[in-house]
């Protein structure tokens, strides 16, 4: 699958504020499946808007998102992961609690599969720990479990890293990568300009 | 959905859950039973009085202590008639006519019931409109015999009242009617005898009725002419308006038959009392109502940010709300079941205490299917209402 942006811009946005923008306003922009996207900008930039507007959970926006696809199953046309900014966790359940809420709508990962992410980031004594009790970090690595907890072909990830340090970003990474190849999928992440020292297929900067 | 559930739950306000599905048990117990004790009692007032089924019923004017000195009062004038006609639950007015000729009715010497003689009096009116259906109750002219009908109440003044006082026998309605008496009329200066036997006992008419034939015939010999007034009507009801009749009767102040009238004063009354009971009831049950929708659209303000957040990570809005349905139809349904498992107990309990004063017909128990609908009534507009709250706080991300 592909995304293609036709001439979008968010509605709330002056035309002067996205004149140096390579993704605001540009004819045809495609991302397309099995490459690696960055998008880096400042604050205020709409980088957050970007994703939504992709994700389909904000809808104010002028211009074009297409999803094109060669796949005939439609049901499969459209699968976006998304790890969001402000990580959408629910604080009441456990760290476990928190990715089997998503894993029971979707049933994509075994109990062994969790267990080995959780094991990986070093999470695991703490799975069933109430999830308000967890630092910042700590919850960025859950969310991002939980967002590989459904098959996807494109996953959208915004500043997932914000909070990690080294190590935990190198072991976040090779997971994602891991699985975007899985699915055949390709990958949109945002950030506020540093790229982490991953290769990626295409910079962009709103 | 285990986890869903669990997170779910936590967002419920069980104290409000608990006050809405006790108002509802209170709302419906009482609706519910009241709807039961109406439809058990008013029976027993309706099978006494068949007044306001289409029906004819005698008026006259109140006679005061202002009247008795001034009999005029008490006739109906051509005006009061026609306006009487006029009015849309009358359907017919129809006259008493009376014999206007002295009257004197003796048994006879050979009979086996005490000699008694005693002045009387005439009157008639359609036959058709009399309560009693007999055969006999005709006059031709050139018959020697008069069928008379009396009220049923004359019987009774005499057996227990009269017959009591002096000694006499109490009589049968059987025997009255085999004994037949010498009736003499006089008038114009010329007197006639007949025969005459009791035919019928009236319980709507408060009078010695003769055949219409036999009257005119009489009157028209023996009878004063200038004494043609009116003082009681017989009018036909069409059985609807009640109320207005009622309260046109009570305005010009004709009197009406008391006994008729005090059943359905009591009818009156019992309806007035009950719908009381049903107004309030049915505002507990509003009330309730009212209450469960302000604590859903509470519960979904308060969790407005994980709604949302279910819905980001890929939970429906219909898999979101039906926690939600679930859990409030739950409770309203154990509410609608104990209520009306209580009712049902009040209901024996009070048809346990009326059986020992009257027959009951126990009537067919339509709250369960009441209570149905109301529980798949409650069911719709919690599924709409649950589910448009959650499309709205989902289309506010």
């Amino acid at each position: 699958m592909n995304i293609c942006l036709n001439n979008l811009k968010p509605s709330y946005f002056e035309d002067s504020e996205i004149v140096n923008s390579e993704v605001y306003g540009i004819e045809n922009l495609c991302f397309q499946e099995g490459y690696k996207y960055l998008i880096s900008a400042h604050s205020g930039k709409g980088k957050s808007s970007l994703l939504n507007f992709i994700y389909g959970t904000n809808k104010k926006f002028i211009g074009e998102i297409n999803f094109s696809s060669q796949i005939s199953n439609p049901s499969k046309v459209k699968q976006l992961s998304y790890v969001f900014q402000d990580l959408k966790l629910f604080e009441e359940i456990t760290v476990l609690q928190n990715i089997a809420l998503k894993n029971e709508l979707t049933q994509h990962k075994s109990a062994q599969e969790i267990k080995d992410y959780l094991l990986a980031f070093n999470l695991w004594h703490k799975k069933d720990v109430l999830l308000k009790k967890m630092s910042y970090g700590q919850r960025q690595r859950i969310a991002i479990i939980r967002a590989l907890c459904q098959p996807f072909n494109f996953l959208l990830l915004d500043e997932p890293f914000s909070h990690l340090d080294n190590e935990n970003i190198k072991i976040a990474w090779s997971i994602i990568k891991k699985e975007v190849a899985l699915n055949n999928a390709g990958l949109i992440m945002i950030s506020l300009g540093n790229n982490y020292g991953i290769a990626f297929d295409k910079v962009l900067s709103l | 959905m285990k986890i869903l559930k669990k997170l779910q739950l936590k967002t419920l306000l069980p104290v409000q859950l608990l006050g809405y599905s006790f108002a509802l048990f209170v709302g419906l117990t009482i609706l519910s039973t009241a709807f039961n004790l109406y439809k058990d009692i008013s029976p027993i007032f309706k099978t006494e009085t068949n007044f306001f089924q289409k029906n004819t019923i005698a008026i006259s004017k109140k006679v005061t202590i202002f009247k008795t000195l001034n009999k005029h009062k008490i006739y109906f004038s051509e005006k009061e008639i026609s306006n009487l006609r006029n009015q849309k639950f009358v359907e017919k007015v129809d006259f008493f006519q009376h014999a206007t000729y002295k009257i004197k009715a003796k048994t006879s010497i050979n009979s086996s019931v005490p000699g008694l003689q005693t002045d009387l009096f005439f009157e008639s009116i359609p036959s058709n409109l009399i309560d009693v259906k007999t055969a006999q109750f005709v006059w031709k002219e050139n018959d020697n015999f008069i069928p008379i009908i009396i009220p049923e109440s004359y019987i009774k003044l005499y057996n227990f009242g009269f017959a009591e006082s002096q000694g006499l026998p109490v009589i049968s309605k059987n025997a009255i009617k085999e004994i037949s008496f010498n009736v003499a009329i006089f008038g114009n200066g010329k007197s006639e005898n007949f025969k005459a036997k009791i035919v019928g006992f009236s319980n709507q008419i408060n009078s010695v009725l003769v055949p219409n034939t036999f009257l005119e015939w009489s009157n028209k010999i023996y009878g004063n002419t200038s004494q043609t007034k009116i003082n009681r009507l017989l009018i036909t009801t069409t059985g609807n308006e009640k109320n207005e009749l009622l309260a046109f009767f009570k305005d010009k102040n004709y009197d009406i038959n008391k006994k008729d009238l005090q059943n359905d004063k009591t009818l009156n009354i019992l309806n007035f009392v009950f719908l009381v009971i049903f107004i309030v009831a049915l505002i507990i049950v509003i009330l309730a109502f009212a209450f469960i929708y302000l604590s859903i659209n509470l519960v979904m303000v308060k969790n407005q940010k994980l709604i949302q957040n279910l819905y980001s990570i890929g939970y429906s809005q219909k898999n979101i709300s039906k926690f939600y349905l679930i859990s409030t139809s739950i409770v309203s349904l154990l509410s609608i079941i104990v209520a009306l498992i209580s009712s049902h107990f009040i209901r024996n309990t009070y048809l346990d205490k009326l059986n020992q004063y009257f027959t009951i017909e126990v009537n067919a128990n339509y709250s369960i299917l009441t209570a149905l609908i109301i529980f798949i009534l409650l069911f719709l507009f919690f599924k709409v209402y649950i589910l448009t709250k959650i499309n709205k706080i989902v289309d506010d991300i």
